[in-house]
């Protein structure tokens, strides 16, 4: 039996498969294209692929993310925070609290120790704090969003950056190339001032250990270090599965349940 | 003597050449790259060989707005608030009033009957109700600027934009241009939603009558008309070109003070 979790989300899309004994058999990530249900078809092909299998050889499968009910192939749809929680359990069982940041949002999912849902704060309205903000940055500083993190740690001297605004940061990253500061210390900067402002949100859920970041943010290591600091706790990082599919994985993981449920 | 102000902002560099007894002899708009060094360079070339007038005769310079530090030249900071006040006096002496929109800050200042400066109020913390906000949803529906304007009044539905994060709103646009929405339909609803915004600003301060409107965003019509129905008030657009008033201002100032 082979359970599918999909989930496409406002920057991205992500797919896995995994069996019966919940072993993860292939998953894949990939930019979004312009239109949702083709974003999906594009990533099942590609994991099906990866995997050897067919979409027929799929038992059931579970969408999540922005475009979630919009997904032809899913026999249903949850939501991303529970996915996220779901999936972050089942890597580490000790993890409380859950810390998403995804292209357009910023989460903190708070757990029990069955991995189900407490709590969640959720920032939606401000591109601040979240994947785009970094992205813009990356484009500013002229420099790939993977490099940005590299980047960020190799700064010493983080500069100060005063702006929440993505647009204003901008401004202001731009001023500091023309000031002819170090691009490094702005990388740090900007990486420093994300994690304070992700604080302030998170806080409000209460930090509770363990403590693991998820999505596509999680792989900025300058953020990382920088939250760590802040919240005076060792954040779990996962380091065998991508911290971008953890929604994918919880997907795949309801979509096991829910069949066994069914019978 | 003349006298030459120069704005530097974050999207232009804007630059006037005045003469002893304030007439306006050339004057110049260059995009500023991220490099004001360079834009105030060119600004100042593209003056002088304008007006005819020699680098020697300039008896005073005056620099504002984002990248004023870096005109290549001995001058005068000045601050951004006050060249606008000056400048908006200058054009327009009944304004109490000035809504500048500028790439990164759109203001708002109020002005005694002398020009002098009452008030003001920016938007420091979020580009919602800057040019930068139509600038990036321009990008994003390959449309140039200055055809927004017809293009929604001309329009014959509105979409409603529910993101104010000029961030968010562009993924909305998309999002609308997906589900196959005609750009003209969009556009009216950004800005619709620009509009709104920048009357919120407003309406914190008491404005009076008479309204000046500064900055490049002042020549949209159609963002003018939605400004006007929720403030339900007039409002006057700088004429002939409302991106030039700070650097109309930075001149007069450093005249004033030569």
């Amino acid at each position: 039996m082979i359970f599918a979790g999909c989930d496409v989300g406002s920057l991205t899309a992500k797919a896995l498969l995994m069996d019966e004994n919940e072993n993860i058999i292939a998953y894949e990530i990939m930019n979004v294209l312009p239109n949702p249900v083709r974003s999906a078809e594009e990533i099942m092909a590609r994991t099906l692929k990866k995997a050897g299998i067919k979409m027929e050889d799929i038992t059931y499968c579970i969408s999540t993310g922005y475009g979630r009910e919009k997904i032809p192939f899913a026999n249903n749809n949850i939501s991303e925070i529970s996915c996220h929680g779901k999936g972050a359990h089942w890597v580490n069982p000790a993890i409380r609290t859950i810390i998403d940041i995804g292209g357009q949002d910023l989460k903190a999912i708070r757990v029990d120790s069955n991995g189900e849902l407490v709590d969640f704060i959720m920032n939606d309205k401000c591109a601040a704090g979240t994947g785009r903000f970094l992205e813009g940055i990356a484009k500013t500083l002229n420099v790939g969003l993977s490099e940005l993190g590299p980047l960020a740690l190799k700064g010493k001297n983080p500069i100060s950056i005063t702006s929440q605004c993505t647009i204003f940061t901008q401004f202001d990253v731009m001023h500091l190339i023309v000031e002819g500061a170090d691009k490094a210390d702005i990388a740090a900067g900007v990486a420093k001032a994300m994690a304070q402002r992700m604080h302030k949100l998170i806080r409000k859920v209460g930090i509770k250990k363990e403590v693991a970041i998820t999505g596509g943010v999680a792989k900025n290591q300058g953020v990382v270090k920088y939250l760590q600091e802040i919240i005076k706790s060792e954040i779990s990082q996962f380091k065998e599965i991508d911290p971008q599919v953890m929604g994918a994985l919880g997907a795949a993981l309801f979509a096991k349940e829910e069949y066994k449920r069914k019978g | 003597m003349y006298y030459i102000g120069c704005d530097i902002g974050t999207g232009y560099t804007k630059g006037v050449l005045l003469s002893e007894d304030g007439k306006i002899m050339a004057s110049s708009i260059i995009p500023t790259n991220a490099d004001p060094r360079s834009a105030g360079k060119v600004i100042v070339e593209e003056l002088v060989e304008k007006s005819d007038v020699k680098k020697e005769d300039v008896a005073g310079w005056g620099s504002t707005g984002w990248g004023r530090a870096y005109l290549p030249m001995d001058h005068k900071d000045l601050s951004l608030i006050n060249c606008i006040a000056k400048g908006a006096n200058f054009l327009h002496p009944s304004c109490r009033t000035i809504i500048d929109i500028g790439a990164q800050h759109s203001m708002v200042i109020l002005l005694d009957e002398k020009g002098q400066v009452l008030e003001f109020r920016q938007n420091d913390r979020c580009a919602a109700g800057s040019g930068r906000f139509i600038e990036v949803i321009s990008e994003a529906l390959q449309v140039n600027i200055e055809e927004i304007s017809s293009l929604v009044l001309n329009a014959k539905e509105k979409v409603n934009i529910t993101s104010q994060c000029a961030v968010f709103a562009e993924s909305e646009v998309i999002a609308h241009v997906n589900e196959g929405k005609p750009v003209d339909a969009i556009l009216a609803g950004i800005i619709e939603s620009l509009g709104r915004s920048l009357v919120a600003m407003a309406k914190r301060l008491l404005i009076e009558e008479d309204i000046f409107v500064s900055g490049g965003m002042a020549k949209n019509r159609a963002l003018i008309e939605v400004m006007q129905e929720h403030l339900e008030e007039k409002l006057n657009p700088a004429e002939p070109e409302p991106q030039l008033v700070g650097a109309i201002g930075a001149a007069l100032l450093v005249k004033e003070k030569s």
